[in-house]
């Protein structure tokens, strides 16, 4: 084990806790602050034939390599270091969709890579403690409860609802979790520690959304196309909003379009999490245009300065009808919007309690003035009398990890030993025996 | 889901001496050692605000207290609070313990009127009363 390996010790063996999101994976041990990784939820997929050749000499030499051996199974590289790697013919393919895992053989590569390489424990040696999509499927459930047991051997696991470990995690057993991601923005009710699902909203408005948005405008109003910073060898200074002087590197043939795209969103998150701001009012071209301007260098050396777009950007959070260029009068919800509508599907005698716990989470929340904004927003909205509270952390790990956190609290509880789903109940009762164990 | 933090069976009785004998204002518990819910003090007199200024800052409780009003019409009224105190500024741990851990108190302690606050301002008498009103408008739980 690592140096900090101790510091878990003692007489139980700690447990092992896993928070699949669509866009990176957290997992780690029971009862520390913070997870021990933070893997993205993509895997790199390199057909066997040319990864026997990067193996074998550095310079890609695909001329040697003649015989064909199709059947191997193609080489998988997990982490944002072997990803990051330009490798030719690698595709990069994700492990979940709509925030599930879809794709179970990549799953399993990745644990068994989270297993030996960043966890770097024995699979049978820790209980598991998993947390599930909000809207997650009785099936997927199952299997993976069955993959954990058949598979990894674990002694005991168990499986939550994402929502409500941030809930907890927030002090609260009643309340609206509001979970703005990469992959969209997510009301959930939670009612005294259960997901009420008929009242769940989902937004495409997110993270990834945000940097579609960026890439667009761009693209169009800069002529821009956003060079990833594997392809710069070298670059010039020059001057702002001045044609970038760079050299390219020198890549090996095949470089896949998937690989390029990543590696885009992945500058491009970089960008809007430095530049972008929510404006505290609704926008206002005048307003907008007097706040200070934010400097961004391109990797290869083209820079600007945002100006009022910082604001306009994000402002399609919260009012998608007429910030959407692509689509005007998009029905799309708005954040405040879809957090109206997942209160008001509840039951009304539960609504002024789900009101005065709004807990906010995901890694888009962390926007600066983000939090500000929706509060506005929603007391603009709001009867006088409505008691509204948002209830969101000041520090970014918190935010970003507030499922894993819940996650590890009530892994390292003494007595959450007796909650837990073990082995024996397991192969006495089957996997269908989860749904008893973890409603 | 739950904890698997168990209540001590004095919890109970104390909780039925407050309801039905009307002996104490209200009663604290917390979670000892992680593991077992228990009364910390009951208090047999005290003024609201009085009771607003000994929660502790920076830590959860939950708390029973017999709160009697009046209403506009002159009609009285007496109502058991259960509070769940989980103030913003304490750690996540112990706010995750309380949370996840509410389902088995709550179930020893029937007729009560449920308010969850994290600040000072959630527990001002002014809204306790609006949730009373509020609970009431829907019918007694």
């Amino acid at each position: 084990m690592t140096s900090g390996g101790n510091m878990y010790g003692g007489d139980e063996v700690g447990a092992i806790v896993l928070d699949v999101g669509s866009h990176t994976i957290r997992a780690g041990f029971a009862g520390e602050d913070m997870p021990k990784t933070d893997l993205p939820a993509y895997v790199g997929s390199c057909p066997a034939i040319s990864a026997a050749a990067v193996e074998s000499a550095q310079p890609v030499d695909g001329a040697d390599s003649g015989a064909a051996k199709q059947q191997q199974p193609p080489r998988l590289y997990h982490g944002t270091n072997q990803i990051s790697v330009p490798r030719p013919g690698m595709e990069i393919q994700a492990l979940c969709k709509d925030g599930m895992i879809e794709d179970w053989d990549l799953f399993e590569s990745t644990m068994d890579y989270l297993y030996k390489h960043e966890l770097q424990c024995a699979s049978e040696e820790h209980p598991l403690i998993a947390s599930e999509a909000n809207w997650n499927t009785k099936a997927k459930r199952e299997k993976l409860c069955e993959l954990a047991f058949e598979k990894y051997r674990v002694p005991a696991f168990f499986i939550c609802k994402q929502a409500v470990l941030a809930c907890f995690a927030n002090g609260k057993a009643t309340g609206l979790v509001l979970d703005c991601g990469a992959s969209g923005t997510h009301a959930v009710p939670v009612f005294d520690g259960y997901v009420v699902s008929h009242g769940i909203m989902r937004s495409p408005l997110g993270g990834d959304f945000l940097v579609r948005q960026l890439d667009n405008y761009l693209r169009q109003q800069h002529k821009l196309e956003p060079v990833p910073v594997y392809r710069v060898a070298s670059k010039t200074r020059v001057e702002e909003g001045g044609l970038p002087v760079w050299e390219a590197k020198k890549l090996p043939q095949g470089i896949t379009q998937s690989y390029h795209n990543l590696m885009v969103k992945n500058l491009l998150q970089d960008v809007a999490s430095t530049v972008l701001q929510c404006i505290d009012e609704p926008y206002d071209q005048a307003t907008a245009e007097t706040m200070p301007t934010v400097p961004y260098e391109f990797p290869h050396g083209y820079n600007m300065d945002f100006g009022y777009q910082r604001f306009r950007l994000t402002e399609a959070l919260f009012d998608p009808a007429n910030f959407l260029p692509e689509s005007p009068g998009s029905s799309m919800l708005s954040v405040p919007h879809c957090l109206r509508t997942s209160v008001e599907r509840c039951d009304v005698e539960i609504r002024q309690s789900l009101y005065s716990s709004i807990v906010v989470v995901g890694g888009t929340s962390l926007l600066k003035g983000f939090t500000d904004r929706l509060q506005r927003d929603l007391t603009a909205r709001a009867a006088a009398t409505l008691r509204l509270k948002l209830l969101a952390s000041t520090s970014s790990g918190e935010r970003r990890f507030a499922s894993w956190i819940g996650g590890s609290i009530l892994g390292s509880l003494g007595t959450f030993q007796q909650m837990w789903f073990s082995k024996q109940e397991y192969e006495e009762s089957g996997k269908s025996f989860i749904e008893k164990k973890c409603p | 889901m739950a904890s698997g933090v168990s209540v001590d069976p004095q919890v109970e009785e104390h909780f039925k001496a407050i309801k039905i004998g009307h002996r104490y204002r209200y009663i604290v518990f917390h979670i000892v050692n992680d593991s077992t819910i228990t009364t910390e003090r009951i208090v047999e007199e005290s003024s609201y605000e009085d009771f607003v200024d000994s929660l502790p800052r920076n830590d959860c409780r939950y708390i029973i207290y017999d709160y009697a009003y009046t209403l506009e019409d002159g009609g009285k009224r007496e109502k058991l609070l259960f509070i769940h105190w989980a103030p913003d500024v304490c750690k996540i741990r112990c706010k995750m313990i309380y949370a996840s851990s509410k389902d088995a108190i709550k179930h020893k302690l029937r007729g009560v009127v449920e308010i969850q606050a994290n600040d000072i301002s959630e527990v001002a008498e002014d809204c306790i009363r609006d949730r009373l009103k509020a609970a009431g408008a829907s019918g007694d739980k």
